[in-house]
């Protein structure tokens, strides 16, 4: 008897296991929370929207099987708040995301503000204009225009997979980092996504300003349509990244996609104009997905958007008087993404 | 006069050759089932096959038993949401074990000491996390126990416990507002080292639970088989709790 109880002792012990925590929290609805933060709260119905689709965008939302890394998801209509939930932790709300690619949006958005106010004066100046020091001996790469960048289309051989870890921790120059890379093609006639391009531009914006990035933006960006609480990242030689690592909260993430669908408009201010907010939004290049000025287009629903790694998007589209905002882990792989698509067609379909 | 002076400065050698004093050297290989869950992540159970080898020291007198080893380990933790082991999980430990003799019968023995153990755990989870290493580190100290009772002629069957009662953890924090960690390194040691802080069994729990036979075949080789299961939750104040079960089998040469 004895020692058939040390055997059931050690055969229960040698088979124990680790359990699975659920990776989202339980279905809790998407009622948004009521603060004083500016963001009008208001309701499905009041706002025209089918419920039965909405729900059916927060069960995969919620789903464990579907967008695991997923953290926010936000849809404002007509200016209003209507349906907001974390599904990883309330705190999320109040939690900084690395937005990512998303951060380009901004950077165009900082470009369009820049030639507002007479900073930059023509896109097709050279990036050599700017700062003439972090070029190489290449006249090819002197040829460089704003508008290259903004395009994905300088031509200057930028992988992601190698060259973002090596921008982040390059000492010296960034910018001489980005451009002592060798041309893959001729400027301008290749859409090449990268994270490059955009912190050449942001380079560009931060010259002719004589402020860094996240100063500007600050002043004429952030601070005019109330985001006070930000953290954005910089190259070993202080000059923020343009293309990835901004970190906002969701709700500041949603004012920036609502300040596109006003036109650059906010609380009677135009922060950046109408015109540089129509250009960033028509296709200029891109491959399956078209390409504006660091917004992905997506002309079937006629809007356009923000992505970032992780699959977190901000989709804008002015015929429904829609912002979408989702949020995730920024550090995935994209097989754990999830399609994005899936929740926008969703969410676009539930606007009556 | 002078025969006396040397018999006196023989006599603790002579004291210490009754001591019966033996020195070992133990190898031994430990493939297990791994499991751990790094909530920092996910709450997710990964498992997989993973492997520990010792190489350690050890000193043996009639009341006492001195232990100094070192442990490498490695595993491809998966969940169920991967499709193949993208994970890589690796620990380095070093671990010093006093044991004395505080009972004996003709037939069994019980040995109560102490451990001083550190051990860094390394993981890198790039389906989840390209960007950032996750780690446990503990510095600590505890009990150790071992029961041994004759088996056949000159076999021993044995029962060890070790349960670590304070430590000095380092884990990653909740938020890391930056892009990449350098994988240098020098920074990945500056890392595993980083807000230690001092924990007690309320956030540290670190169970060693083995049993098995311990085999002499002549005056010099011996072999241990055994299986074993270990139990790890580590935290602190500012993280979340590491969580790590191996159960397996194990075999050690004593030479």
């Amino acid at each position: 008897m004895k020692k058939l109880l040390i055997f059931i002792s050690i055969s229960l012990l040698m088979t124990a296991c680790l359990k699975d925590d659920p990776i989202k929290l339980p279905n809790g609805g998407y009622v948004p929370v009521q603060r004083d933060d500016g963001w009008i709260v208001s309701t499905p119905e009041a706002e025209l929207m089918d419920v039965s689709l909405l729900n059916e965008a927060y069960e995969l939302f919620y789903s464990d099987e579907e967008y695991p890394m997923i953290n926010s998801l936000l849809v404002i209509r007509h200016g209003k708040l209507l349906a907001e939930a974390y599904c990883k932790s309330e705190a999320d709300i109040d939690r900084l995301n690395n937005i990512q690619s998303c951060t380009k949006s901004i950077t165009s958005l900082l470009t369009g503000i820049a030639i507002d106010q007479g900073l930059i004066t023509d896109l097709n100046s050279t990036l050599y204009s700017y700062y003439p020091e972090a070029f190489d001996e290449d006249p090819g790469k002197r040829k460089i225009t704003l508008r290259n960048c903004l395009v994905m289309e300088a031509g200057i051989d930028f992988n992601n997979d190698e060259n973002t870890e090596e921008l982040y921790f390059a000492g010296g120059s960034s910018l001489g980092y980005i451009l002592s890379l060798p041309m893959s093609i001729d400027t301008g006639t290749l859409f090449h996504y990268n994270d490059g391009l955009p912190h050449l531009v942001a380079g560009a914006i931060t010259a002719a300003s004589q402020v860094s990035l996240a100063r500007f933006a600050a002043d004429n960006l952030f601070g005019p349509i109330g985001i006070e609480d930000y953290f954005w990242e910089n190259s070993q030689d202080g000059l923020n990244f343009g293309a990835f690592s901004l970190f906002l909260k969701p709700r500041d993430l949603a004012r920036l996609g609502q300040l596109c669908l006003q036109q650059g408009s906010w609380n009677g201010q135009q922060i950046v104009s109408d015109s540089w907010l129509q250009q960033a939004a028509t296709v200029h290049a891109g491959g399956r997905t078209p390409y504006g000025y660091y917004f992905w287009i997506y002309p079937d629903m006629k809007g356009y958007g923000m992505i970032g790694h992780g699959g977190q998007f901000v989709f804008i589209c002015n015929e429904k008087d829609l912002v979408i905002v989702c949020t995730a882990s920024g550090y995935t792989n994209e097989i754990l993404w999830g399609s994005s698509d899936q929740l926008i067609e969703l969410i676009y379909r539930a606007c009556r | 006069m002078k025969k006396y002076f040397i018999l006196l400065l023989l006599v603790p050698v002579l004291v210490h050759g009754q001591d019966s004093v033996n020195n070992q050297f133990r190898l031994s290989v430990n493939p297990s089932i791994f499991q751990n869950k790094e909530p920092l992540m996910n709450g997710q159970a990964n498992t997989c096959v993973g492997v520990t080898a010792q190489a350690g020291w050890e000193r043996i007198n009639l009341k006492r038993t001195h232990y100094l080893g070192l442990t490498i380990g490695m595993a491809r933790p998966k969940s169920d949401f991967e499709p193949v082991h993208f994970s890589l999980l690796a620990g380095i430990g070093a671990r010093y074990q006093y044991l004395n003799l505080i009972h004996e019968t003709a037939s069994s023995r019980f040995h109560l000491g102490g451990i001083a153990s550190i051990h860094y755990r390394l993981g890198y989870y790039p389906l989840w996390d390209d960007s950032h290493p996750y780690w446990a580190t503990n510095i600590s100290a505890g009990i150790s126990l071992r029961y041994e009772k004759k088996f056949r002629e000159r076999g021993l069957c044995f029962l060890s416990y070790e349960m670590p009662l304070i430590g000095l953890l380092s884990r990653p924090p909740l938020q890391r507002q930056y892009k990449i960690d350098d994988p240098e390194f020098g920074n990945l040691a500056g890392l595993m080292h980083q807000d230690m802080e001092v924990e007690t069994v309320n956030r540290y729990i670190d169970l060693a639970l083995k049993t098995g036979f311990y085999l002499p075949y002549s005056g010099r080789f011996a072999n241990e088989f055994y299986i074993f299961i270990n139990y790890l939750s580590l935290n602190t104040s500012y993280s979340e709790p590491y969580r790590e079960l191996q159960t397996g089998f194990g075999i050690t040469f004593i030479l």
